[in-house]
C-alpha cells in the first residue's frame, strides 16, 4: 500500500470514529426532540418552527457546521504533527485532508438528506405539520439525490473554510487571531463606509461565488501545509 | 544511502547548517555528536522531512528527500521533543504508527510494551519523561524503517532502562538490518553501539570517520612537559592539564612505533582518550579544534 493510501485510510477512519460518535448523539437529541414534542406540544417546540411547522432533523445542521468547525481542527492540531511525525509527507497529508472532507461532507449529507426526506412522515403522524421548506430546498418537491446534493455543496464549502482557516491558525498561532481582528475591524469600517456594497452583485451570483471560495480555501489550505512544520512544546 | 550536499539551513539572520557534505552507508549506525546549538536537529529534521533547508541536497537512494512520499516513507525519525501533540493517548500514536510505516511490526511493538513496562492507556501528556521517551523508542524499533534516527533517545531514562534500549537496539538491527542515527549526549554509554561517528562543529562536519580510526588518534600522555614537548611537536594539541611537576596532554593525532617508544624511555604514559573525552576536548574552547606547538 503507498504511503498516500495509508494516510487516507488512518484519516478516515479517525473521521469516521468521531462521524459515529457525533450521529450517535444527534440522533439521540432528535429522538428526544420528537418525544419532547409529543409530550409537551403545548409548553415548548424542540427544534426549528415556521408559524406552525416544525423540523426538528433541520435544526441538526446547527450541530454539524459546529461539527466541521472542530473537525478541522483535529485535523490541524492532532492529526497532522502525528502524520508529519509519523513520516508523512505534507502533500499527502492534504490530499488525504480534501478526500477525506469530500467523503465526511457526502457522508453528512447523506444521512441528513434522508433524515429530512422521512422527518415530515413522522411528524404528521405525531399530529404536527412538518417544516419541508428549507430555501435552497423543499424535501416536499425535491428528490433526495438533489437534497443530498445541494447539502453536500453546502458542507463542502464550509469544510474547505474552516480547513483554511485551521491551517491559519496552526501556522500563524495567535498572531493568527490578531489579523482576524484587524481585519474585522476594517470590514465594520468597510461596511459602514458603503465601500463593500459591491459584495451584493457577488453575492447575487452566489453560486460563482461559492465556487471560486471553495477552490480558493483548498488552493490557499495546500501551500500553507506544504509550508508549515510541527510545533512542539517548549521546555 | 544519504547523499547530502552542500546543506545549509538558516533561521532568521542565524545560520545553523554551514554546508554540510555527508554520504552515509546502508545498514551502518552512526552517531551523530555535537555540541548544544551546533545543528545537530536541524541536521535530522532536514532528513527526515519535518523542516524545510535552505538550500543544498538530501538525497536518499538517489533520490530528494524533501516531499518525497517514495523515500519519506523508509524514515522513522524519534525525536526529543515528542510527537507534536501530547493531548493523546499512547495507544493512539501506536496504532498511527502501524498504520503510517509499511514495515510497521505489532508483535515487536507488544513485546516491547510488555519489556518496557508502558502504560499504553495512559495520555502522552500524563507520562513522565523517561515513559515519553520509551514511546518513541517504540515507535523507531518497530518501525523497522530503513533509515531509522533516535534524537537524543535517552532523555529522563534511567541506566537500567537506557541499557535494555542499547541491547534492544543492537539484538534488532542484528536480526534487521538497517541505517541508524543515534544523536546522544551519553557518549560513552553508547560508543560502542556506532560504527562510525560524525561530529559537527559550528553547522559543519568537523570529523566523521570509523570510532575505531577515531579513538586510534586520541591520546593522553602524561610526565614531565619537557620529555613530551620534543615528540609532540607539530602535533594537534586538544586538552592541556598541570599536576606540579607533571604534565597530562591529550593530542588528536597520529603517534608512531618510534614516537611511542621515545616517549616510554622518557617515562612518559601514554593512553588512549575516551570518545566522550575526545568529543568534549575537540568541540570545546580554548583548544577547540586542536592547536600545534610552534
Amino acid at each position: 500500500m503507498s504511503s498516500q493510501k495509508r494516510i487516507i485510510k488512518y484519516q478516515l477512519n479517525e473521521a469516521f470514529k468521531a462521524l459515529a460518535v457525533f450521529w450517535g448523539i444527534l440522533l439521540l437529541v432528535d429522538v428526544l426532540g420528537f418525544i419532547g414534542n409529543i409530550y409537551y406540544n403545548n409548553m415548548w417546540t424542540f427544534g426549528i418552527h415556521a408559524s406552525t411547522k416544525i423540523s426538528i432533523v433541520g435544526g441538526n445542521t446547527v450541530a454539524i457546521f459546529i461539527f466541521f468547525i472542530v473537525y478541522c481542527y483535529t485535523r490541524y492540531y492532532e492529526d497532522f504533527p502525528i502524520a508529519i511525525c509519523l513520516s508523512v509527507t505534507r502533500g499527502d497529508y492534504f490530499k488525504s485532508v480534501v478526500l477525506e472532507n469530500i467523503i465526511v461532507s457526502f457522508f453528512v449529507a447523506l444521512i441528513e438528506g434522508i433524515l429530512l426526506k422521512i422527518e415530515p412522515y413522522v411528524i404528521s403522524a405525531a399530529g404536527s405539520t412538518p417544516l419541508q421548506d428549507f430555501s435552497i430546498f423543499n424535501t416536499k418537491t425535491d428528490s433526495l439525490i438533489y437534497i443530498v446534493l445541494v447539502m453536500f455543496i453546502a458542507f463542502f464549502i464550509n469544510v474547505s473554510f474552516w480547513t483554511l482557516v485551521a491551517a491559519l491558525n496552526y501556522k500563524f498561532g495567535y498572531r493568527f487571531w490578531i489579523a482576524i481582528s484587524a481585519l474585522f475591524v476594517l470590514f465594520i469600517f468597510m461596511l459602514n463606509s458603503g465601500t463593500l456594497n459591491f459584495l451584493d452583485t457577488i453575492f447575487s451570483k452566489r453560486w460563482l461565488f461559492f465556487g471560486v471560495l471553495t477552490v480558493a480555501c483548498n488552493v490557499a489550505s495546500y501551500y500553507i501545509t506544504l509550508n508549515t512544520n510541527v510545533k512542539h512544546r517548549v521546555g | 544511502m544519504i547523499e547530502i550536499k552542500n546543506l545549509y539551513k538558516s533561521y532568521g539572520k542565524t545560520e545553523v547548517l554551514k554546508g554540510i557534505n555527508l554520504n552515509l552507508e546502508e545498514n551502518k549506525i552512526y552517531g551523530l555528536l555535537g555540541r548544544n546549538g551546533d545543528g545537530k536537529t536541524t541536521l535530522l529534521n532536514i532528513i527526515s522531512n519535518q523542516i524545510r533547508k535552505t538550500s543544498g541536497e538530501v538525497k536518499l537512494y538517489g533520490e530528494n528527500v524533501f516531499e518525497n512520499p517514495k523515500q519519506v516513507k523508509n524514515i522513522c525519525i524519534v525525536k526529543d521533543s515528542g510527537f507534536g501533540m501530547e493531548e493523546i493517548k499512547v495507544k493512539k500514536i501506536f496504532e498511527a504508527a502501524r498504520m503510517l510505516y509499511k514495515n510497521w511490526d505489532e508483535e515487536y511493538k507488544n513485546q516491547l510494551v510488555k519489556e518496557f513496562d508502558l502504560n499504553v492507556r495512559k495520555k502522552y501528556n500524563k507520562l513522565s519523561r523517561g515513559n515519553q521517551t520509551k514511546v518513541g523508542l517504540i515507535v523507531g524499533l518497530a518501525s523497522r524503517a530503513k533509515l531509522t534516527i533516535f534524537d537524543e533517545p535517552s532523555l529522563g531514562l534511567d541506566a537500567a532502562t537506557r541499557y535494555k534500549f542499547y541491547n534492544l537496539l543492537l539484538e534488532d538491527f542484528e536480526n534487521n538490518p538497517r541505517t541508524i542515527i543515534i544523536s546522544t549526549h551519553l557518549i560513552d554509554e553508547v560508543a560502542n553501539l556506532f560504527e562510525e561517528v560524525i561530529i559537527l562543529k559550528d553547522g559543519q562536519v568537523y570529523i566523521k570517520d570509523e570510532v575505531a580510526n577515531i579513538l586510534k588518534k586520541g591520546y593522553f600522555l602524561n610526565g614531565k612537559e619537557e620529555n613530551i614537548i620534543p615528540v609532540i611537536r607539530n602535533k594537534n594539541i586538544i586538552h592541556r592539564e598541570e599536576f606540579g611537576n607533571s604534565i597530562i596532554i591529550g593530542i588528536f593525532d597520529d603517534l608512531d612505533e618510534r614516537e611511542k617508544s621515545m616517549l616510554r624511555q622518557n617515562n612518559v604514559e601514554i593512553s588512549q582518550i575516551p570518545l566522550q573525552k575526545l568529543f568534549i576536548y575537540l568541540t570545546e574552547n580554548p583548544y577547540k579544534g586542536g592547536h600545534v606547538y610552534e
